[in-house]
Parts: C-alpha cells; sequence; structure tokens
C-alpha cells in the first residue's frame, strides 16, 4: 500500500504534530523533532550527507523553546510532501511522507526504520 | 464550363467557412488532459490543519520541574535505549514497554515519589493500551507557547 497522511494536525497550543495515516497509524512529533529533524540541505550538512531516512541523532536533540521551534504554517508540497514554515523563518524543508514516517518516534517504527540508521 | 466555376467557388466557399467557424479540435491544454501519463494521476492531498497561537498559556505556570498533569512530554536522553515504562510508580515494577527517544507521552497522574525517583503516569496520544509509569528523569516537556 502507498502510505500517505490522511490528516495532519499541527497544534499550536501543545507543540505536537499529528498524523493520521491512510493505514491506520498516529504520528505525535513534537514541534523540536521536526525542527532538529528538518530535511534541507543545509540542516543536513549538504546533499551528499542526504538519506531517505532521518538521521539517528535528531531523535535525542532537544531544541529550547525558540522561534526555531514554533510553527508558522504547513502547506502540501504537491501530493507528495509538506512544508513547514518555522518562525524564524525557516521553510526550504520538504517532509516527504516516507520521511514523516521514518520519524515517527514510537516505539513501533523506532525499531523498524531504527535498524537502518 | 461555367457550372463547373460555379461549383468550385461554392466548394471553395463552404470549405474556407466551415474552417473559420469550427474553433481548433482541441487545445493544449486539454490535449494533455486526454492523454495523462498515468503517474500524473493527481494522488489526494492530506487535509492539513495548524491550530491559531494561544493567545495565552492555559492553566497556571508548570510547577517545578516543568511536568504537570494534562501537559506533554517527550522522553529523552535515553540514546536510544528507550525508557521503561512501568506498571507502578517504583523500580519494583515491571516494566510494560519502553518509550522512545522523542516519543509524545500525555501526563495523566503523578507525581509519585519512589526510590529517590519522581514518577509520572503518562499515556501515548492516541494509543490508550501504551500507558505506564516513568522517571522524571528522562522527560522533557514539550514546550507550549508562551
Ligand atoms: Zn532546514
Ligand atoms: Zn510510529
Amino acid at each position: 500500500m502507498d502510505i500517505r497522511p490522511a490528516e495532519i494536525t499541527a497544534n499550536r497550543a501543545n507543540s505536537i504534530v499529528t498524523i493520521q495515516w491512510n493505514d491506520g497509524h498516529r504520528s505525535a512529533y513534537p514541534f523540536g523533532l521536526l525542527r532538529a529533524a528538518c530535511p534541507c540541505a543545509s540542516c543536513r550538512g549538504g546533499h551528499e550527507n542526504m538519506s531517505a531516512e532521518p538521521d539517528a541523532e535528531v531523535f535525542s536533540t532537544v531544541l529550547p523553546e525558540s522561534p526555531a521551534t514554533r510553527i508558522r504554517s504547513v502547506e502540501a508540497a504537491g501530493s507528495y510532501a509538506i512544508i513547514i514554515e518555522w518562525e524564524d523563518g525557516h521553510h526550504y524543508g520538504i517532509y516527504n511522507w516516507h520521511y514523516l514516517r521514518a520519524l515517527c518516534p514510537c516505539e513501533e517504527c523506532r525499531s523498524r526504520f531504527g535498524e537502518a540508521v | 464550363m461555367g457550372l463547373a466555376v460555379i461549383l468550385c467557388l461554392i466548394t471553395w466557399f463552404v470549405l474556407v467557412n466551415s474552417r473559420k467557424m469550427a474553433p481548433l479540435p482541441v487545445s493544449p491544454t486539454s490535449a494533455m488532459v486526454l492523454v495523462p501519463p498515468p503517474t500524473l494521476t493527481p494522488l489526494p492531498t492530506p487535509t492539513i490543519y495548524v491550530s491559531p497561537t494561544p493567545t495565552q498559556r492555559p492553566g497556571l505556570p508548570p510547577a517545578s520541574g516543568g511536568i504537570q498533569v494534562g501537559g506533554y512530554v517527550q522522553i529523552t536522553g535515553t540514546s536510544g535505549a528507550g525508557l521503561r515504562l512501568r506498571s507502578g510508580a517504583g523500580l519494583e515494577f515491571d516494566p510494560k514497554f519502553l518509550g522512545m527517544d522523542s516519543e509524545v507521552f500525555e501526563v495523566k497522574e503523578g507525581p509519585v515519589e519512589a526510590n529517590g525517583i519522581t514518577w509520572w503516569y503518562l499515556v501515548a496520544p492516541y494509543d490508550e493500551s501504551r500507558s505506564g509509569w516513568a522517571a522524571s528523569n528522562y522527560l522533557q516537556i514539550v514546550t507550549t507557547q508562551p
């Protein structure tokens, strides 16, 4: 099955983005995790370092509360990804569905994707 | 001869006028729609909600340590090993499952002091079965808007 989100909610009251996937799975991402895992080339240290999955370190990265970890807007990029704009103006990260699913911090997903990274 | 010329003129007249009146059969755009490559079939876009920024912090400022019932925490600092969520507040209780770094939980109960550790009862959003008591040492509040 082509796994894709059915619904994406960015809740600025608790700083959590939730994704309801079309296979029934639900993911909850702290805003700070999404920022730490920004998939843009400059945040990931250049194109040569970029893989299709997030780097393992992002899960243990804790970013302090700042405009960099506050979401200003979330927009669809075609039908394959979202672009998150942060309150510090950063908006270069294109989070595709595969990347987002691999970024799900739940135990089930971490044990599946965690081995590869 | 004269009849042939008239016939020719009529044929020419009809042809010219039918060309003028008939619109182009298909515009470039509609031609593309008629023969779409299979990969261009539009896929559904998810519904995206972004809640408005709260005008004021809900509730009272967090107690010391920042964690409070009703708030959200994420697991941190386990270096990928995960944090045991237990059936009770204390090291003597059996672990139910592992919470992973960055995994988010809602705080439902606590704090309880045991074994020199502060314990909070956590429940995963959307999965009530993923719940248990966790040591606060590996919990970090998920920040809320000031
Ligand atoms: Zn970036
Ligand atoms: Zn997951």
